[in-house]
């Protein structure tokens, strides 16, 4: 493995180097990324705002082991997921990653239930019942479990995404604009739940967002324009190594 | 697991209702087929059985399939045969398809006719024929037909009149005097079998071989009793040949009406494949969720059209008292590996096709 073994060993969970993302429609090629570099340490709460096709849910995507890179190295827990096999990235996927997308992607023609137990069905999940009855629990979801997904709020919805993604306890998860079309009030009750996984479980969270409140809730922030990070150094204002001011 | 099947089965319940029925068609073809010629045969070997006789004895190149063979073979050769050591008695006979009754008609000389079946032949009402138009029936062709004593049918443009049921189980259902058959066919003097009873068992094999090796019955067509089914089923031309289409055409039916539901199944459920495979959902997971749906729809057709069959086979006996259909186990087994099997291959590619699909596009398909 040709990885820096110094930037793994300070306990990046998360590592891009150099990434370029060109999507080819037809004869169009689209530059999405543009020479990415970025370290996610594990147990960090990190979110990544910018403006709207600045190439943030392809960073997403490329990380989580959907999309392959142009060009560029990732590194997810010491693995290159570039030279991975398909049959890798999606034990990898399975593993490794929990995401909750910008639409939730919640089955809609069956239970909350049956979706959580779906989910652990494919992620192998053998924590037994105790950590998905305590994550149900942590979500105020147990009242909601016999109701399809359209059948209960947005706000809702993306909790059961959330737990959804957690099952199996992943090292990172994976969220794409969660709160983007909730009220603020939702909006905080969600990110306040999320930030207790993330300290309960030690989960590292990518999150993306547009909006700076939710931003706030993380450990560090970084913008991105253009397919590329900005302000690289200004990045980092909150420090992970000061999470204490963050927990209640 | 078996949530998100169950939903995905009941979203389209047309197109799962359809696919069904169409499955099912094609298994209540073949069994309905298999059923009636093997039904058929069988009856008609059973009733060829019970006369009794040990040997049947026809012209060259004769078929037991008797009702294609005219009347060609001299009444006399009776004597010769008689004359065999080991025959005890000869029946002479003619077996008449008979297009308005769409039945074999029996030809025969009621009392050789009951030497060789040992009195087979029960009236149970009314008489044996006396004159040349009259003729008896058996009670299945009496009830299927409604019929009393002194009823007229029409045999080969002439009209008979029934003077006789006999028990049913034996010969034909229709059977006339030899002599009148022989006048109506222009076959005077002339008969299409002889029925032949031997002295006893141990001779059976002894005359059969006599008759068929030596002149001047050699060249003639000799049948034992115990080979006349297998014999039978041979005979039907094309039978065989004609299973083969219908099979064929049955496993291509399960085939494509499989292969098009799981097809057109796949291409709406592009985001649901997506977001399995964003959980980590293996091909092999997805591969086998698209084949267990389609082996469902097959498992679930199968069970549809094997009960339609026996409905269907109890509706047509109680209109048609008198068909037998015979369904064998071996068909039902064989029609349920066809179309499991055909049902499983035509999901084959549409799972393979939902495996290989790219995730992102999959979730960012609207
Ligand atoms: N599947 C795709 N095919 C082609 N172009 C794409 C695809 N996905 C995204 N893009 C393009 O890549 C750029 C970045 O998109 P995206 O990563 O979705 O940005 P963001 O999430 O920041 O809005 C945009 O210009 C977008 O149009
Ligand atoms: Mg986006």
């Amino acid at each position: 493995m040709d990885i820096n073994s110094r930037e793994l060993s300070v306990g990046n969970i998360v590592v891009v180097k150099n990434v370029t993302k060109i999507y080819k429609v037809g004869k169009v090629d689209t530059p999405a990324l543009r020479g990415i570099n970025l370290k996610v340490k594990k147990g960090e709460f990190l979110a990544i705002m910018g403006p709207s096709g600045c190439g943030k849910t392809t960073l997403l995507h490329l990380v989580g082991g959907l999309l392959t890179p142009t060009s560029g190295k990732i590194y997810v827990d010491g693995y290159d997921i570039t030279r991975l096999k398909d049959r890798d990235r999606t034990n990898l996927r399975r593993e490794k990653i929990g995401f909750i997308f910008q639409r939730y992607n919640l089955f809609p023609g069956i239970s909350v239930r049956q979706n959580l137990e779906l989910a652990k069905h494919i992620k192998k999940d053998e924590d037994g019942e105790g950590f998905l009855e305590d994550v149900i629990n942590m979500l105020g979801l147990r009242e909601k479990l016999e109701h399809k997904p359209l059948e209960i709020s947005g706000g809702e919805q993306l909790r059961v995404a959330i737990a959804r993604a957690v099952i199996g306890k992943p090292s990172i998860i994976l969220a794409d604009e969660p709160t983007g079309s909730l009220d603020s009030h939702s909006s905080q009750i969600v990110l306040e739940m999320l930030r207790n996984l993330n300290l309960k479980y030690n989960q590292t969270i990518v999150m993306i967002t547009h909006n700076s409140d939710a931003a706030a809730y993380a450990h560090r922030i970084v913008k991105m324009k253009d397919g590329q990070i900005e302000d690289k150094d200004k990045g980092a204002i909150y420090s992970f190594e000061h999470q204490s001011l963050f927990t209640f | 697991m078996k949530g998100l099947f169950w939903a995905n089965i009941k979203k389209r319940p047309t197109r799962t209702i359809v696919s069904i029925f169409a499955v099912a068609l094609s298994v209540i073809m073949v069994l309905l087929f298999e059923g009636l010629t093997n039904g058929l045969i069988k009856d008609s070997a059973q009733r060829t059985k019970n006369t009794r006789a040990d040997l049947f004895f026809q012209p060259p190149g004769s078929s037991l399939l008797f009702a294609l063979n005219n009347a060609t073979m001299p009444y006399k050769i009776k004597d010769k045969l008689l004359a065999v050591n080991g025959i005890k008695y000869v029946s002479p006979m003619i077996h008449q398809f008979n297009k308005k009754t769409f039945s074999l008609i029996f030809g025969i000389e009621p009392n050789s006719f009951n030497q060789v079946s040992d009195n087979g032949l029960v009236i149970i009402n009314g008489r044996l024929f006396k004159n040349p138009y009259e003729c008896i029936v058996d009670d299945i062709y009496q009830k299927s037909h409604h019929i009393k004593l002194g009823d007229k049918i029409k045999v080969l443009n002439h009209k008979f009149t029934i003077v006789g049921i006999f028990r049913s189980g034996i010969g034909a259902r229709i059977m006339v005097p030899l002599k009148t058959l022989q006048d109506l066919t222009d076959s005077h003097n002339k008969v299409s079998i002889f029925y032949i009873k031997c002295d006893s068992k141990k001779d059976i094999e002894k005359v059969y071989n006599y008759l068929k090796n030596t002149p001047p019955f050699k060249g003639y067509t000799v049948t034992r009793a115990a080979d006349i089914y297998k014999l039978m089923t041979s005979s039907l031309p094309g039978l065989e040949e004609f299973t083969i289409v219908l099979i064929s055409i049955s496993v291509i039916i399960s085939f494509f009406v499989i292969l098009l539901t799981m097809y057109t199944t796949i291409s709406e459920r592009t985001r649901e494949i997506g977001i399995l495979k964003s959980l980590g959902a293996s091909n092999f997971y997805i591969i086998s969720m698209i084949l267990k749906e389609a082996f469902a729809l097959t498992f679930i057709g199968l069970g549809t059209g094997i009960g339609a069959t026996f409905l269907i086979v109890k509706f047509l006996h109680k209109i048609h008292p008198s068909l037998i259909i015979d369904i064998q186990l071996k068909w039902i087994f064989i029609i349920i590996v066809l179309a499991i099997f055909s049902g499983i291959f035509g999901a084959f590619y549409p799972a393979i096709k939902a495996a290989r699909q790219d995730p992102v596009e999959a979730l960012t398909f609207e």
